[in-house]
């Protein structure tokens, strides 16, 4: 096709800065992390795949490689129900803040709500989400303030939850509500998902609009949820700016990275996004209990090494990843990457030691499976999304605006990127509980 | 020829009394039952401004009618199409206003998003008719006693009709009467209606099991084990038994984004302060309790005295233990790894709930939660 030709190869640079970063030190970010100390707690049920314990788990790893010396350890401010409303229709969040296991709710219901089997009602359920959301609007609002580069929330980046029901574990969808925090102070947001599953419910609700760009790479075909087709890629001002990339079983680092730069370089060059969200979602990992990729840690987090070149204010959401110690392994390790470290291979003593035998090692080994995506495959899903992403270029409807230039920026923006700014003190009660500027609305 | 609407008046008695195997209200699932009723609908580009050139109220038809608005597309269902899908959900919410529904526009806009493709070629779609994201309302008419007795008067009223046969005939008395009576003495109504729904059903089966065979969509394991359950038991009833719900769960297809209020989120508005460190200034824009409680560092004092060596440090395992590798020396290294976290963490130890993890848990409980504790795992154990 014509359009590959239009495509600049991209410098298999390890590190992949590309766009002309803005501080002077290209390698340090300021980082914040937010944690909830009971986020472990949570209990979907026995035999659930999905398991709050592994966030604990990383957090545990994270500190014990002493990485919380680099960045800000937050506890998130939990998320209320007129918060999660900004998203989340008012009836479902009633619903989620009142239910539990105890209480007795009708059949019809709980079917409305698609709450059961998948998403199952679990003590402290509207706690947990409140937590989850918390924490990504927190993340946002960090990012909003410019106080840091990179947020992390580890608990976020639960991509399925719709506007009026539960999906795939996902209740409540605290990257929507991290986004619609962003865009008060960005243009356009981009959000890209390396979770195995397509990113539905973040796609869905951005679907009609250009301020959010998506991009999921996923397992489609005969796969939850079903959706994620590379011919769907929005609708209305926002078509073309969602992007699908179907895969089949067993990618690897290599045919992953090989599809992610390029796409990324060039959705980054024509979208030129304000921030991005990423979310990390563990079950793209090799040996995972869900998924059928076949990623190592470093193929995984590639990508945000890969984002974090780009000097953009960046969330970074957690997601699926049901074999939980390597989901505590890959988290961990993606921290490190996040405040520029390379950590030892040899795990640290910890307190879930004994999960991470036999071996001990913070990395994992692929599986010995065959990638059922052949090169030609591969090659052609490329064209098709550069062909796409080529579209947004000559979309009438978008102004795309050039960064803005040096005279304009205020001299504070010029500050060091090194320096950190003079924080928020927690002075209990004295928090400012004011509400949001009527500029906003 | 019974009465249209005295044949109505008997399925809402039978349903009304609640004890027949198709109680629409309670644990049935709607979604999937307009899924197959909209399967079934071939769907008509008209969008055309004149409603007055077609009629509206004999045909299964859905009608695309601009809105207001140049973007938006109003959708309008024939009478016979909305009087099976009050039917598929249940009667009585077609005339109040409340969720239910809401919900039943909900499934709908899902559905016809699904099933029209406006994601193929929606650029030609979008700006030369102006379809646009399908909004409610939905212009589904009510259900009113009156304007219902003079639609079943209009005379075509065939699918109504089958609905209520095969809510008689079929679901409440399957093995009855009728079905054993030689096909000669059926009326000639019944028998139209029993060859059309048998070869539905026989298609319909065929497709299911042509489906079921690479079943992997569902997303837990869990369920999988439950679908198995499901199929496993399915096999040693009678074909009858497939019910059109299990039917369209099962099948994989690929699925569109649906568009419209129900599914989009409103996104706020851009405060045009592009630079984030003119808003960093002015920091009342921001509602900041959601920077929550900072753990680390404590008082927002960075110690920096033993750092560049210890961080992204793992394991040393050359250690001095006389034992080295066995259960003990682990177990002490452990501890001594949570020692010196606690030391250097220091109040915020406690406020990352590194207390209360692995075997500390059990320090934590009260004597009478262990005893509850140590029996459940015995219990859990043996079975």
């Amino acid at each position: 096709m014509a359009v590959d030709s239009s495509v600049p190869a991209v410098s298999d640079g390890k590190d992949g800065a590309s766009l002309p970063s803005i501080g002077p030190d290209g390698t340090k970010r300021r980082v914040t992390y937010f944690y909830e100390p009971t986020i472990g707690d949570y209990y979907y049920g026995q035999g659930h795949p999905m398991k709050p314990h592994r966030i604990r788990m990383a957090h545990n790893l994270i500190v014990h490689y002493s990485l919380h010396h680099l960045m800000e350890i937050c506890r998130p401010f939990p998320a209320a129900a007129s918060d999660i409303q900004k998203f989340h229709a008012d009836d479902y969040v009633n619903f989620l803040s009142s239910v539990s296991p105890s209480f007795h709710t009708t059949q019809s219901e709980l079917k409305r709500f698609n709450v059961g089997e998948d998403c199952p009602v679990f003590d402290g359920i509207f706690d947990f989400c409140q937590a989850s959301a918390g924490g990504s609007i927190g993340a946002a609002v960090k990012l909003n303030m410019g106080a840091s580069d990179i947020a992390i929330n580890w608990a976020g980046g639960l991509h399925h939850a719709k506007k009026c029901e539960a999906s795939g574990f996902c209740y409540v969808n605290d990257i929507v509500l991290g986004i619609l925090e962003l865009l008060k102070v960005h243009k356009r947001v981009l959000y890209v998902d390396i979770d195995v599953h397509h990113g539905d419910g973040v796609e869905e609700a951005f679907y009609i609009t250009d301020r959010v760009m998506t991009v999921s790479f996923h397992k489609y075909g005969d796969f939850f949820p079903g959706t994620g087709h590379i011919r769907d890629t929005g609708f209305g001002p926002g078509k073309y700016y969602a992007l699908n990339v179907p895969l089949n079983d067993g990618m690897d680092d290599s045919s992953f990275r090989d599809l992610f730069r390029p796409t990324l370089q060039k959705v980054m060059e024509v979208y030129q996004p304000d921030a991005v969200v990423l979310q990390c979602g563990a079950d793209s990992l090799a040996g995972d209990r869900l998924g059928c990729f076949n990623l190592s840690l470093k193929g995984h987090a590639d990508c945000l090494r890969f984002l974090r070149s780009f000097n953009v204010p960046l969330m970074v959401l957690g997601g699926g990843g049901y074999t939980i110690r390597n989901v505590a392994r890959c988290w961990c390790y993606e921290t490190a990457v996040a405040v520029g470290m390379e950590p030892d291979n040899k795990l640290p003593y910890n307190d879930y030691y004994e999960y991470f035998g036999p071996d001990y090692n913070l990395h994992i080994n692929p599986e010995p499976m065959e990638n059922l995506n052949p090169p030609e495959d591969l090659e052609k899903i490329r064209s098709i999304l550069l062909e796409h992403i080529s579209k947004l270029q000559h979309a009438p409807s978008v102004q795309f605006q050039t960064a803005p230039p040096n005279t304009e920026l205020p001299e504070e923006e010029e500050e060091d990127m090194d320096v950190r700014p003079k924080r928020q003190l927690w002075h209990g009660a004295n928090y400012d509980s004011e509400p949001e500027n009527d500029e906003n609305h | 020829m019974v009465n249209g609407l005295s044949r109505d008046a008997d399925v809402n008695k039978i349903s009304s009394n609640g004890t027949n195997s198709l109680d629409f209200k309670t644990g049935f699932d709607s979604e999937s039952a307009l899924r197959a009723l909209f399967k079934q609908i071939i769907f008509v580009e008209c969008l055309d401004s004149q409603p007055q050139n077609r009629s509206m109220s004999n045909t299964i038809m859905v009608n695309f009618v601009p809105g207001l608005s140049p973007d938006v597309v109003l959708v309008e269902f024939s009478n016979t199409l909305s009087h099976l899908i009050w039917k598929l959900c249940d009667d009585s919410h077609a005339n109040t206003n409340d969720q239910s529904r809401d919900q039943v526009n909900r499934h709908i806009c899902k559905i016809l998003n699904e099933n029209i493709p406006i994601s193929k070629d929606a650029s030609e779609l979008c700006n030369m008719k102006g379809l646009g994201p399908i909004e409610p309302p939905l212009l589904l008419p009510s259900l009113v006693c009156d304007s219902s007795q003079r639609k079943y008067e209009d005379g075509k009223q065939d699918v109504v009709d089958m609905l209520v046969w095969i809510r008689e005939v079929v679901a409440l008395d399957p093995g009855g009467m009728r079905m054993t009576q030689s096909f000669d003495f059926m009326e000639h109504e019944e028998r139209k209606w029993w060859k059309l729904v048998l070869s539905t059903r026989q298609f319909l089966h065929q497709k299911f099991f042509a489906n079921q065979k690479e079943q992997t969509t569902l997303k837990t394991q869990i369920e999988n084990t439950k679908v198995g359950d499901k199929l496993n038991s399915e096999k040693r009833k009678s074909q009858r038994n497939l019910n059109l719900p299990t039917i369209c769960k099962n099948s994989f297809e690929r699925k569109r984004i649906p568009i419209g209020k129900f599914f989009q989120a409103s996104l706020p508005k851009w405060t045009g302060l592009r630079t984030r460190g003119m808003i960093f200034k002015k920091n009342k824009v921001f509602d900041k309790r959601w920077t929550g409680f900072t753990m680390w560092p404590v008082n927002g004092i960075r110690m920096l005295s033993s750092l560049p060596n210890e961080i992204g440090k793992g394991r040393d395992d050359a250690c001095s233990c006389l034992d080295r590798d066995s259960k003990r020396c682990i177990r002490y290294h452990i501890k001594m790894a949570r020692l010196r976290l606690q030391s250097e963490l220091g109040d915020a130890f406690i406020g990352m709930g590194f207390n209360n993890i692995t075997q500390n848990v059990s320090k934590s409980l009260i004597s009478k939660q262990k005893i509850a504790c140590r029996a459940s795992a015995k219990v859990f154990f043996k079975v």
